[in-house]
Formats: structure tokens, C-alpha cells, sequence
């Protein structure tokens, strides 16, 4: 077992080194949102002015689809498993994941995958156009021929999703330091043992639609459709099944990310860090019971609208135990706001207010009149954008300078966060406002009364797309730049990556440390 | 719980896995959209994976087993069972649904079917009906309709009479658009002949037709009020956008703000 690792692209192609397979996790993702937000800014160029501009309809329609996919699968998703792959082994004192070559195996299927969903555009096409939810039938009986490469593309990536799981679940059971109990774990190890079994009860139901689709499109089956005795209702049952508790994979991470962050820069412990583990673990289970609340004006009983709309406001429960301990924990805290506190606050305020207008969604006779506008758009972006991004970012500034031994410059991650701060807000405030006024989604038209809030967000989108070359720039710092980061990076911070070298070595705890006592909770 | 320093050899296998896992793939869309012969087209990507599996497994049962190694193997073993249970899971769904639905007749399954009709004329039920007219701010035009409230039974024929003016010395290009809330309702409303779209409309032009409605017997018993409008938008602002009140207005309070400054 060598020290060093091997130079050269094969070291990238064949390591099993939990370090280097978070490093190409978190590049991966950084390329997929900068391809997935390229589109995004074609998709906001077309929206500037009402009537067609330079995209042809069925264009937008497959624009729109690959963001979502790529924003979801390709940048959101890999990021947290490369913040994982770092983190979860250091934490907890292990030497690395407990399947390394199972590790490398679902890296390296995303790459192939996004390769697939992209290359109808290519070859093959058109490319599916049906928005990243795929409805049936405009996904199997009115499907493009590119929406098999989208089905074989879900499959590479429900794979690597559930074998990424399976790996996380058994190196936090099986490998913690000696010493160390699952109360002792930190936040951020406990919320990802609680998503990755949540991935691994919701994947395998994407993985059985998708094929159910295949099969309804060349095998003669009618699971989806209405001609042969099935239900394209079913279809919506089966992806929100999966759907909405996917939200809760993207977010339940960065809730870890955040409580790892906001006690460090108020120097204080988390407040209510048990309480914290119990809401974790409350949305994950209170996920399984919303679904169709996506699903309001489908025609539903009365009754089961009800039902899920009281299911859906008790998520907002644990969310709001959540979002009171963040603030307890800032409350008469010696805080700094050093970069990743600044985005940790802004994820905590972003986050709030894109839950709120969850709620509001939640509502029956309230989503009557806001399903499928932009309403529905403005919220999401400000959970996934506003909220969950940031939570990423403050993440990068937080644990990067540790793993590689540079900091960056402040004022310039400063001027990433307020610009992003403002810039987000100008595109997805508008968004929710032209939504309340009636402006439909998925459309590259509209109404002229909408133009001058979509030219307000095309201007944000542009803006919020530029300002993250800063975040480009400050990671570069990280990795070529000539400011050394100290031992001690950050003063309030506690926990077994904290007492290793900087930056950390190739290799780490090949013996491992004895753990005595609540080291984080 | 032990944890034990690891042997981490990078491997080559995990890569050519995947290799052939989009053999496999673009082989299943060659022979799906292609019609190649399934031999041709699933075969490599098919070969790649036992190929790379055999080797992996014999490399597996080769190495030293550690106690935390085997009790890795059981962890993934148990989840892979419970990923597969979750599988089977989703088409038990199939099923389910379908009882669902035939238990309670929900989502239009099986033994409940909704069938419009127009001759029966459910005089028990009596919708009231709310009209209203829309037309886009700083557009010089009117519209009026012939009544403002009335009361429909379902199943029975309505006429609503539109007028559209032109009171102005310039064309106008009008797009009308109807609407109904609870948008539910409208899949209830049937028309004969909509308005035509877009409108043009000569200087001082009057246009008037007569909307012919079916109101559908099976209107869904859970809406007591429905809601009717139409706007009127008009295409010719829409070329110069921008320049609508109330993006004027916000430009000319910061003006007046940067004049005070």
C-alpha cells in the first residue's frame, strides 16, 4: 500500500481511495451544473421576451427535461456522495469505505450514464422532452425515441445510487473507530446512514417504472396504459413514490452539512443535537407519506386530498425543530462569518422560505390554483437553488482548505456569497410572483403581462450563473494556490478530521483512533 | 465494529464493469430502434460482464478475509436483498393500485366509468355560474358580455353572449382566451365554436359572437360554483416588452430617487 498516489489519468480511472473517488464525485458534479445551468440560461434567454425567440418549442421541451435530470442526478446528488466519500471515513475514523472497488464502480457509472441521457442530442433522438417527472404515456406511448437512452440512463444511475448506499450503510455500521457508538456519530455521518436507506427504498421503485415504461413501449405491456387495462395515474403514483422522498435524499445531507457548520463558526455545541437526529429521521419516514400531494388535481377523493395535506404540514414539523436549533445554536454564540457561515445562514434563511412555499403548495384549494404554474417552479429552485446549493457551497468552503492545505481568499468567496445571495433571489422571486398571477409552466411562450418579471429572472439567472465562477476560482485557490491553511483552520471546530493533518494525507487512520466519550453530541 | 487498516488496490475491474454495462446498454437501443439481431447487439456488452464479473469474484474469493471484511460482505448481502425486496415492491404496486381503484372506484378504474351525456338534464343540481371579463392593463379595448351571473342545471345547453370593441383609431390583434376555475370544471364545458384567435379588430370595429356551451351531466359533484372568464391580451405590445406601466413606473421611482441623491 503505497503512501503516494499514482500520477497520471489511470490513477483516476482505477483508485479506490475514498479521497479520490470524492474528489472526481465532486468534479463530475461541478462540470454536470455547469453543462445542466447552461441550459438553464437557454432556457431563461427564450423566457426574456414573450413569443418565440430562438428555440424551437420541442428544443425547450428537451431543455427543460435534461436540466432537471442532469441538476438532480448529475450535479446535486453526485456532490453529496462526494461529500460522503470524504467525510463519512474521516469522521468516523475509518480507514476508507468498506467497498472500495464498489466505490470506484458507482463513480464511474454516472459519467457513462450522462453520457446516455445526453446523447440523443447526438444520435438517436429527439431527445425526451417530457419534463424530468416522464409522465406516462408522453413518455411511452407519445415517447421520443430518446427516451429509451433516458430509461437505460435512470437504470446506470439508480444503480450507482444503490450501491453508493449500500457501501455508505455498511462502512458507518461496520467500520466506526473502536470506542465510537451511533449516538457519538456526527450529524452529518447520521444523515447520511438515514438517506442512504432511504435511497435504497426508493431507487429500486424508479428502477421497476422505468422498466415498466420499456416494457410498455417495445414488449406490448399496458402497465401505463389506459387502451390495455392500466393507468398512466399509476405511473404518477410510482414516480412520486419515489419523487418526493428523492427531495428529501438531496436535502437531508445538506441538513447534515449545515449542523456540522453553524456550531463551529458560533462556537457552541449544536443545540438539541438529539432532537436534531430524531427530525432527521422523522422527514425520511413522514417522506413515504406525502406523495400525493403532487398529485392534488388528478382527481383524488376528497378525503385522500386531506389527508395528505395534513401529512404534508407535519413534515413541517421536524423542519421547523430543525431550523429552531440551527438558530438556538447561533443564539448568543461567539459568531464569525467566515465564508461557510455566511452561505450556511443564507441556506438556513433560503431554506425556510422555500419550505414555506412548500407549504403553501400543501394546501388543497390553494394548489388548485397554483398547480402546474411557475409558482410550483419558484418554489423548488428555492429549496433546491437557494436553499440546498448553498448548503453545498458552504460544505466546499468549509471542508475543502482542511483536504488540500489552501485557503482561499475570503473577500472573494464573499463576493461569491452576496452576489449569489442577491442574484438567486432576483431569479426566483419573480418566478413565484408570475406564478401567483397564472403563468404556466414548461412553456416557452407567454402571456405579455408576465414579461417584466421573467426579464427580472433572466437577468438574475444570467447573473447567478457568472458569479459562480467565483466559486471556481476560490476552489482553484484551494488546490493551486500559495496561501497555506494552518493546522487549526477553523477554532471552533471538533471532531476526528479536525485532529489530522493538513492537508490530509493519501492515507488516513490506517490504525484507528480510540474514541472515548460524546466527541460531537 | 472493528476497524481495521485496508489493503486499497486500485483496481481496473469497477471501470470495465461499467464499460460494459453501456455495451449492454447501447446494445439493448440498437436492437430496439435498429432492429439488429438481438445476438449482435447484446452479446459484447453481455461477454464484458461475465467476463469482468468471473475475475472479480475469483479476486474475491482469493483475498485474505478479515472479520470486518466478512461482516462487510454480510451488510452488503442484507441490503441487496432488501434493494431487490424494493423492487419486487414496486410491481406488487401494480396490483395494489388496481384494487385500490376497484374497491373505491377512484381514477376511473374498473366497474366506474364517467359518461357524458347531453340529453339528460340534471335538474337536482343547480351550478351558479359567475362571469367575468378580463382585459390587459393600457389596452384600448372593451369587452362585455350579455350577462353577469347565471344558473345552470347540468347536462342542459347555454349560450353566453361576447362582444368585443374597438374603440381606438389603431388595429388591434386580440387573443382571447377562456378560462374556467376550478380548472376541473372545464373539462365539463364544451364549446361548439370558440372565439377566434388571434382577433383583428379595424379601428372602431365591433365583434360579437355567440358562444354555444354543453354542460356536461356528469360535472363532478364536489364543485357548487364555477367560475367563467374571459381575457383579452393583446399581441402589438408584445413587441415592444419593457415598456409596460409598471416596469415604467419602477424605472421612473429610481430615477426620481437617483435625481434626490
Amino acid at each position: 500500500m503505497s503512501d503516494e498516489p499514482e500520477k497520471g489519468l489511470l490513477r483516476w480511472v482505477t483508485t479506490t481511495n475514498h479521497k479520490d473517488i470524492g474528489t472526481l464525485y465532486l468534479v463530475f458534479s461541478l462540470a454536470m451544473f455547469f453543462l445542466s445551468g447552461a441550459m438553464a440560461l437557454l432556457i431563461r434567454t427564450e423566457l426574456y421576451r414573450p413569443n418565440l425567440m430562438f428555440l424551437s418549442p420541442l428544443f425547450y421541451n428537451q431543455l427543460v427535461t435534461s436540466h432537471g435530470l442532469i441538476m438532480i442526478f448529475g450535479a446535486i446528488m453526485p456532490a453529496l456522495a462526494g461529500f460522503a466519500n470524504w467525510q463519512i471515513p474521516l469522521m468516523i475514523g475509518a480507514a476508507d469505505m468498506a467497498f472500495p472497488r464498489l466505490n470506484n464502480w458507482s463513480f464511474w457509472l454516472l459519467p457513462f450514464a450522462i453520457l446516455l441521457l445526453v446523447s440523443p442530442y447526438f444520435i438517436g433522438g429527439p431527445a425526451p422532452d417530457m419534463g424530468w417527472t416522464f409522465y406516462a404515456p408522453l413518455s411511452t406511448t407519445y415517447g421520443p425515441p430518446g427516451t429509451d437512452a433516458m430509461i437505460f440512463a435512470i437504470h446506470m444511475l439508480g444503480i450507482s445510487s444503490i450501491l453508493a448506499s449500500i457501501n455508505i450503510i455498511a462502512t458507518i455500521l461496520n467500520l466506526r473507530a473502536p470506542g465510537m457508538t451511533l449516538w457519538d456519530m456526527p450529524i452529518f455521518v447520521w444523515s447520511w446512514l438515514i438517506t442512504a436507506f432511504l435511497i435504497l427504498a426508493i431507487m429500486p421503485v424508479l428502477a421497476g417504472t422505468v422498466t415498466m415504461m420499456l416494457t410498455d413501449r417495445h414488449f406490448g405491456t399496458s402497465f401505463f396504459n389506459a387502451a390495455g387495462g392500466g393507468s398512466p395515474l399509476l405511473f404518477e403514483h410510482l414516480f412520486w413514490f419515489f419523487g418526493h422522498p428523492e427531495v428529501y435524499v438531496l436535502a437531508l445531507p445538506v441538513f447534515g452539512i449545515i449542523s456540522e457548520i453553524i456550531p463551529t463558526f458560533s462556537r457552541k455545541p449544536l443545540f438539541g443535537a438529539m432532537s436534531m437526529i430524531y427530525a432527521i429521521l422523522a422527514i425520511a419516514i413522514m417522506s413515504f407519506v406525502v406523495w400525493v400531494h403532487h398529485m392534488f388535481t388528478t382527481g383524488v377523493y376528497l378525503s385522500t386530498q386531506l389527508f395528505f395535506m395534513y401529512t404534508t404540514m407535519i413534515v413541517a414539523v421536524p423542519t421547523g425543530v430543525k431550523v429552531f436549533n440551527w438558530i438556538a445554536t447561533m443564539y448568543k454564540g461567539a459568531i464569525t462569518l467566515e465564508p461557510p457561515m455566511m452561505f450556511a445562514v443564507g441556506f438556513v434563511f433560503l431554506f425556510t422560505l422555500g419550505g414555506l412555499t412548500g407549504v403553501m403548495l400543501a394546501i388543497v384549494p390553494a394548489d388548485y390554483q397554483y398547480h402546474a404554474t411557475y409558482f410550483v417552479v419558484g418554489h423548488f429552485h428555492y429549496v433546491i437553488v437557494s436553499g440546498l446549493y448553498f448548503g453545498l457551497v458552504a460544505g466546499a468552503y468549509y471542508w475543502v482548505p482542511k483536504w488540500t492545505g489552501k485557503m482561499y481568499n475570503f473577500t472573494l468567496a464573499s463576493w461569491h456569497f452576496w452576489l449569489s445571495l442577491i442574484s438567486s433571489n432576483i431569479t426566483f422571486w419573480p418566478m413565484l410572483l408570475v406564478g401567483l398571477a397564472g403563468m404556466p409552466r414548461r412553456i416557452p411562450d407567454y402571456n405579455l403581462q408576465f414579461t417584466d418579471f421573467n426579464q427580472l429572472a433572466t437577468f438574475g439567472a444570467f447573473a447567478f450563473g457568472l458569479s459562480q465562477i467565483l466559486f471556481v476560482i476560490a476552489m482553484r485557490q484551494c488546490i493551486k494556490g500559495h496561501q497555506k491553511a494552518g493546522q487549526t483552520i477553523w477554532d471552533g471546530a471538533k471532531g476526528l478530521e479536525w485532529r489530522l493533518p493538513t492537508p490530509l494525507p493519501y492515507h488516513t487512520f490506517s490504525e484507528p483512533p480510540k474514541v472515548e466519550g460524546k466527541t460531537y453530541i | 465494529m472493528i476497524a481495521r487498516s485496508q489493503t486499497i488496490v486500485p483496481s481496473i475491474l469497477p471501470f470495465a464493469l461499467v464499460s460494459g454495462l453501456f455495451f449492454l446498454a447501447l446494445g439493448f437501443m440498437v436492437y430496439l430502434q435498429l432492429g439488429t439481431h438481438w445476438l449482435f447487439a447484446l452479446v459484447p456488452g453481455v461477454a464484458t460482464i461475465i467476463v469482468v464479473a468471473v475475475i472479480w469474484v475469483m479476486q474475491l474469493l482469493q483475498a485474505p478475509v478479515h472479520m470486518h471484511s466478512r461482516k462487510n460482505l454480510n451488510y452488503g448481502f442484507g441490503l441487496t436483498v432488501f434493494a431487490c425486496f424494493i423492487l419486487w415492491f414496486a410491481y406488487l404496486q401494480i396490483p395494489l393500485f388496481h384494487m385500490v381503484c376497484h374497491r373505491f372506484g377512484i381514477h376511473g378504474g374498473v366497474e366506474h366509468h364517467h359518461q357524458a351525456s347531453q340529453h339528460i338534464i340534471d335538474t337536482s343540481r343547480t351550478i351558479p355560474i359567475h362571469f367575468t371579463s378580463l382585459v390587459m392593463q393600457g389596452m384600448p379595448c372593451n369587452i362585455t358580455l350579455d350577462q353577469k351571473t347565471s344558473h345552470w342545471h347540468p347536462g342542459d345547453h347555454y349560450r353566453l353572449g361576447v362582444t368585443i370593441n374597438n374603440p381606438s383609431d389603431q388595429t388591434l390583434i386580440v387573443h382571447p382566451l377562456l378560462s374556467a376555475s376550478p380548472e376541473r370544471s372545464s373539462l365539463s364545458l364544451h364549446f361548439k365554436e370558440g372565439l377566434p384567435d388571434p382577433l383583428v379588430l379595424t379601428p372602431y370595429q365591433s365583434f360579437h359572437q355567440s358562444l354555444e356551451i354543453d354542460f356536461d351531466h356528469d360535472f363532478p359533484q364536489d364543485i357548487k360554483t364555477l367560475f367563467f372568464s374571459i381575457s383579452l391580451s393583446n399581441k402589438t405590445n408584445a413587441e415592444n416588452p419593457g415598456k409596460q406601466n409598471m416596469w415604467y413606473q419602477i424605472r421612473t421611482r429610481y430615477a426620481s430617487l437617483k435625481r434626490f441623491l
